[in-house]
């Protein structure tokens, strides 16, 4: 009962929405014109990293598909497993009916539209691996699997190994740097923290919080400025000095830039979540609606959520931070409308692991591998699950041990060169962006187009 | 040559004949000497033959030694006295006289008169010095110095006030003076009334009209006809008085009335009131409270006599800033600098006027005598050892000794952090309350070590709401700092902070019913990050390499394995209560076992170890963390993480080593004795390369954490603190949510990187809070009107005892660098903080500010080195 009315919502709220949007569109087109005047070309990354480790098993849940039903999930996720009437049904063609989270409610109206994508079963992986190669040791494996700290870097810097000192997304910028010249701007602003996404070999990261540049406070003292800035170049060859200098430096530079730039912004009507993921996404809105004034061509953001490693009381946690991220998420793309960027801009979402199917005591679940990305944009080939879904058989041949700890069937490296591709990094320089891409079938999985 | 050979002989063979004395009688000058003028002394000679030969003996300027033409230096010295020698045949005499400013005097002021009300008068003159003060006769007046020739004066003439006040002009210091007007200033009524406007009353006015002199000495009057002209007739009521005006004083005190009578109208006359005295005071100084001088900033009180309200101290020939409170009393202000630890000066009081008289020097000590280290080197350790280097306790360091120190700091009892007196709970907010602890605390070195290990065994208020769950894990971790490792990771393990934060309390053996199987939270973090990390390491902290790979310590079994070993743990049961599975929350009391929910089931854990099947939960636990406490990766994994929180983010394996053999075994078989680690990390000669400037490696060194950074500024100026902190804001925009990471990977991780090295806090340290930084010390010290001021409330910073340094910019920075940055700040630093600091005019405290901003947010200080 409740389900089918929930049904019907869904359908009519996709067709009023595309029309309103349609119509959006046209009306707006001269102003968005003028925002993107002197970069016809541009195009924006934003890596919603998910910090913990979402649940990909309760994010998208299999409702009716050729391998297997709602009843083999309900089984096996026992007490976690949410009722089948309250998921957002979604439709994946040939490939069945998977459900949605409830409180993913935004997320499933953009699949709907064609905005949004889902790619099942992704990890950190050295090689294509199979249960019975995991199990007997057959092939190389990442590095400490099941590790918040190495797998988050893993994801960041799209290595299976450990140790490495930069993220794809700064690898990509190194060799993309020039598309923004003679932009003093960095190509890369972390909204949500410190990353080792953002950092290249050569790119360095600026950082932005809500409520604009944080420039140096201004002082009527110029002896006092002018010493200030004699001393950042102090050098006595300790090295964590140097460090020092250097990233104040930027501080102030990439500050003063972004003030100026910010000046001349337009209102955003756009209504963004009042959570922290909300005014990080607003942030980044307000930046790409300035990428003219610091004559960017190329951009890429990183925004985080954390709170995902739910080892107890999942179901009431999860919720709370998937409406957020649901929301989110739909204010960006909506942003991206109205600033007539949307097929230019494409977020994605990164999470070091999934959890275990099985349940754990304390109502939560545990660390495991392979889970669910949502990747949403105008240029997104939407409304469909990439990759291949796994079983949800405990002890399965999708599953590392006994615990529904799934072996990942798509690589982070095969993710992130899909959308690399879509972001211009030339098909020379995926390998070095990407070093072991090579290993699985292709770079390319097709969401981008 | 002969002939002066016999000239000589000659001279001295009077000289023998002469039955009466040989004397030199100089006349020298009656009063000081302003200077940049010259004086040009002369001699009579009785019994003697010239030629007279000229020499200062003591204090400034020069003498010609054939003409004695004396020519005055430019500027006052300190002391202001000079004597000045003539010598001819063997026979001397000497002239002391004492050197003064170019008197400071009033030529007019505008308005000439001032009504009621509040006022701004303008002053004109000459000779004005910095911090010059005009008094108008009791009117509470400030006085804002402009120039050499203007004075801003400001004040209110009370409503009902009306005639005349005096108008003074006194400069201040050493050989300052105090110039009174001839003339008064109308106040009150209409602004009319006496002046020099024509058609009025007759009168005469006496310059000075009143003065203090010596008896037996002259004093020059001078009179001024108002509305009157022609001669004045002179005299006075004691002593004489010439037809110019120029008294001498009788031969004993008195008190005299000069008068000036006009000669066209005797019923017109004006009047001086002189005061003659024996001498004018000589100040003494008797006791100096603290008797001896304390390192860095200080406050000093001296007691003795005749000390006048111009009175100014030196020490060892700096001027510092004097308060008078009575002829009794004076308490100055000052900093003692790190080289001058161990010393001792002179301390000198210098009346103002009248008289400027000097008193005996008194011999003041400075810091401590016959120190263990040096004050440079002191300071240092307690950047490692504590959070920032309070002088008091730098003087406590050099007086123990860096191995004395450690066991006063091992022994003191530990008392607690963050509960409120007898029965009050916790206190609101232990962010606020550890800034409280860390500027103010004496158990610096608990706190420390207190504070790393819950950046070690991390418990986050993200899952731990509330301070009254928090604070007593906190505490648990702070009274345990200096007992050994494996208790504490036993005591960590049976927390119920612990048990909430990583899900072991209630964590139930597996579930048929539900499906659901233990929790691995815990069980995976005591390996990952509490004591052996991911991957086997060799003692030095290197990673162990098989075939070119590293080697895990653990796999997802022994995970699953702990996770069964850690089942059947709930709260203890709230007082009285029966106990159950789970009980409800208690977090006053550690963990206990419920056999019926274990997994009793075998266990294989590290290093081959095999639980048998059947023991109990508690009998699993404590075999479980002996397996853990005895891998060999702990040494090496917990002697690095504890070196790079108080000492360096790159320890050389050397380094590491040499703790780790500490760890375990610390010489009486006993593994992980903190004591003697943290010994072992402070006195490392690692740790102590860069003491008084010695070489270091250019790896060394770490970031202040933001609430390390905050602390160590604090200390250094030895800024007060209370509760009412508003620090946590700060802190949070830092990157450091005190007790609030986002997860049990702590505020940063030991393994973040920055280029070739590790850099853990530069994990904070993103462009924009670099920024912050800098903006926050801007703020702590940049926004003060007065000396003294608050950052919100809860915090004061007093800035006095550097101010009296702000006209002398390089020994200001001096100062500065002594008290943030060793004494060894490099020149060029010092070379462009001079020179900001000269640049900038609007005044000492704006002076000491802009030093401290610029010191403060270096990365020379901020890197801890």
């Amino acid at each position: 009962m409740f389900n089918t009315s929930r049904r019907k919502f869904l359908n009519y709220s996709f067709k009023t929405m595309a029309a309103a949007g349609a119509t959006g569109i046209l009306g707006r087109l001269g102003t968005m014109t003028a925002y993107a005047a002197g970069n016809s070309n541009y195009k924006a990354l934003v890596c919603v990293f998910l910090y913990g480790g979402n649940d990909g098993h309760n994010t998208v849940v299999p409702i009716a598909t050729p391998a297997q039903t709602y009843t083999n999930y309900a089984s096996a996720r026992s007490t976690l497993a949410l009722p089948q009437g309250q998921l957002w049904p979604i439709s994946a063609g040939a490939g069945g009916t998977y459900g949605l989270h409830p409180k993913l409610k935004e997320v499933s109206s953009l699949y709907g539209l064609g905005k949004a994508a889902f790619l099942a079963n992704v990890g950190s992986l050295v090689v294509p691996t199979t249960r019975p190669q995991y199990l007997g040791q057959a092939v190389k494996l990442p590095d400490s699997l099941f590790s918040h700290s190495n797998q988050q870097n893993q994801w960041q810097t799209a290595s299976p190994h450990d140790f490495a000192t930069a993220g794809w997304g700064g690898r990509a910028a190194d060799i993309l740097a020039s598309i923004n010249a003679p932009s003093q701007y960095p190509m890369i602003v972390n909204a949500g923290g410190g990353s080792l996404f953002s950092a290249g070999v050569a790119t360095n990261p600026t950082t932005v919080k809500p409520g604009g540049a944080l420039g140096l406070n201004a002082s009527s003292l110029t002896s006092r400025s002018a010493a200030y800035q004699q001393l950042l170049s102090f050098d006595n060859g300790l090295q964590l000095m140097q460090a020092s200098n250097s990233i104040t430096t930027r501080g102030i530079n990439d500050a003063s830039l972004l003030k100026v730039a910010l000046g001349s912004a337009p209102a955003l009507q756009t209504v963004f979540p009042a959570s922290s993921l909300g005014a990080q996404m607003k942030l980044v809105a307000q930046i790409i609606s300035v990428r003219g004034a610091l004559a960017m061509n190329r951009q890429i953001f990183f925004v985080s959520l954390g709170g995902f490693d739910t080892h107890s009381s999942q179901l009431v946690d999860q919720d709370a931070l998937l409406q957020d991220l649901s929301q989110s998420i739909n204010a960006l793309y909506t942003s991206t409308m109205e600033l007539g960027v949307d097929q230019s801009v494409t977020a994605f979402t990164n999470s070091e692991f999934g959890r275990t199917l099985q349940p754990s005591s304390g109502g939560g679940t545990d660390h495991a591998w392979g889970s669910h990305a949502m990747i949403v944009g105008g240029a997104v080939q939407g409304g469909a699950l990439y990759g291949k879904f796994p079983s949800l058989v405990l002890g399965g041949p999708d599953d590392a041990n006994t615990r529904g700890t799934l072996i990942p069937t798509t690589s982070v490296e095969q993710y992130g060169a899909t959308l690399a591709k879509w972001f211009g990094v030339p098909a020379a320089g995926v390998p070095q962006v990407f070093p072991t891409v090579g290993n699985f079938a292709t770079s390319d999985l097709g969401f981008m187009g | 040559m002969i002939k002066q050979s016999k000239l000589l002989l000659l001279t001295l063979a009077s000289c023998a004949l002469a039955a009466s004395a040989q004397t030199i009688t100089i006349t020298g000058p009656t009063e000081p000497v302003i200077i940049g003028t010259q004086f040009q002394f002369k001699t009579t000679l009785t019994n003697v033959t010239g030629p007279v030969t000229w020499t200062i003996t003591s204090g400034g300027g020069t003498i010609g030694a054939s003409t004695g033409l004396y020519k005055a230096p430019a500027t006052v010295p300190n002391p202001n006295t000079v004597t000045a020698t003539a010598t001819a045949m063997g026979v001397t005499a000497a002239s002391t006289f004492l050197l003064r400013q170019a008197p400071a005097y009033i030529g007019s002021w505008n308005p000439w008169a001032i009504p009621a009300g509040p006022f701004s008068l303008s002053v004109s003159g000459n000779n004005f010095a910095p911090g010059v003060t005009v008094q108008l006769g009791n009117i509470p007046v400030t006085t804002t110095y402009l120039s050499q020739y203007y004075l801003t004066v400001k004040g209110t003439v009370p409503a009902n006030a009306t005639g005349q006040v005096s108008i003074s002009v006194t400069n201040p210091g050493l050989g300052g003076n105090t110039y009174t007007s001839p003339y008064k200033v109308p106040i009150g009524g209409s602004g009319s009334g006496g002046g020099g406007g024509g058609g009025g009353t007759p009168s005469i006015t006496v310059s000075p009209a009143t003065i203090s002199i010596v008896k037996s000495t002259n004093q020059a009057f001078a009179a001024q006809l108002n509305n009157l002209t022609g001669a004045v007739n002179w005299t006075a009521s004691a002593g004489t008085i010439s037809s110019a005006g120029v008294f001498t004083a009788p031969s004993a005190a008195a008190t005299v009335t000069v008068t000036a009578t006009s000669a066209t109208n005797a019923a017109v006359s004006g009047k001086a009131t002189v005061t003659v005295v024996d001498s004018f005071p000589q100040p003494a100084v008797t006791t100096l409270t603290p008797a001896a001088l304390p390192f860095g900033p200080y406050s000093l009180s001296v007691t003795g006599s005749n000390f006048t309200s111009g009175a100014a101290i030196s020490i060892g020939g700096t001027a510092v800033q004097t308060t008078f409170i009575d002829a009794q009393q004076l308490t100055c202000a000052g900093v003692t600098l790190g080289s001058q630890q161990g010393t001792a000066a002179q301390l000198i009081v210098t009346n103002g006027a009248p008289g400027n008289l000097v008193s005996t020097p008194v011999t003041v000590a400075i810091g401590v005598q016959n120190p263990q280290v040096t004050a440079a080197a002191a300071m240092r350790f307690l950047e490692q050892a504590g959070f920032g280097s309070r002088p008091s306790d730098v003087m406590q360091v050099q007086q123990l000794g860096f191995q004395g120190w450690l066991a006063q700091q091992f022994a003191a009892p530990a008392g607690t952090l963050y509960q409120l007196p007898a029965g009050g709970g916790v206190v609101p907010s232990m962010s606020a309350r550890f800034v409280t602890n860390a500027v103010l605390g004496n158990n610096q070195l608990r706190q420390k070590v207190a504070f790393a290990l819950s950046q070690l065994f991390v418990v986050s208020l993200n899952k731990v709401f509330y301070s009254s769950q928090m604070a007593p894990y906190q505490e648990m971790l702070y009274s345990n700092a200096f007992t050994t490792y494996p208790n504490l990771l036993g005591k960590v393990t049976l927390d119920p902070a612990m048990g909430i934060f990583l899900d072991m309390v209630n964590n139930d053996k597996a579930n048929a019913v539900t499906g659901s199987v233990a929790n691995e939270n815990y069980a995976r973090e005591i390996l990952q990050l509490f004591s052996i990390g991911t991957n086997q390491l060799n003692l030095d902290g290197s990673l162990v390499i098989v075939g070119g790979s590293p080697v895990p310590t653990y796999n997802q079994t022994t995970i699953q394995n702990f996770a069964h070993t850690f089942t059947g743990w709930t709260f203890a049961p709230l007082p009285g209560k029966t106990s159950y599975f789970p009980n409800n929350t208690n977090f006053g009391a550690p963990m206990i076992a419920f056999d019926a929910h274990h997994d009793m089931t075998a266990k294989a854990l590290l290093n081959g170890l095999n639980l048998p099947a059947g023991q109990s939960a508690v009998q699993d636990m404590n075999a479980a963390l002996a397996n853990v406490v005895g891998h060999a990766n702990v040494a090496p994994f917990i002697s690095r993480f504890l070196i790079q929180h108080m000492v360096t983010s790159n320890p050389t394996p050397g380094y590491i080593t040499n703790v780790a053999k500490i760890f375990n075994d610390n010489g009486n078989g006993v593994k992980g004795d903190m004591q003697a680690v943290i010994t072992a990390i402070l006195l490392d000669p690692e740790a102590r390369a860069g003491d008084n400037g010695s070489a270091q490696l250019t790896t060394s060194g770490h970031l202040q954490e933001p609430v390390l950074y905050l602390s160590s500024v604090l200390r250094a100026v030895n800024a007060q603190v209370t509760d009412a902190n508003y620090f946590s804001w700060d802190l949070s925009n830092m990157g450091q949510d005190l007790f609030n990471a986002a997860s049990v990977f702590n505020y940063y991780s030991p393994q973040f990187h920055v280029g070739p090295n590790f850099a853990p806090e530069f994990q904070l340290q993103s462009p924009w809070a670099a920024v912050y930084r800098v903006n926050f010390m801007d703020s702590l010290f940049g926004a003060y009107a007065g000396t003294q001021a608050t950052y919100g409330p809860g915090t004061t910073v007093d800035l006095t005892p550097w101010i009296s340094l702000g006209g002398n910019p390089a020994a200001l920075v001096d100062a500065l660098d002594s008290t943030f940055t060793h004494g060894q700040m490099p020149a060029v630093l010092k070379s462009d903080i001079v020179t900001a600091v000269t640049g900038t005019s609007q005044g000492n405290l704006r002076r000491v500010q802009v030093g401290i901003y610029l010191i403060v947010t270096s990365s020379f200080y901020q890197v801890m080195h």
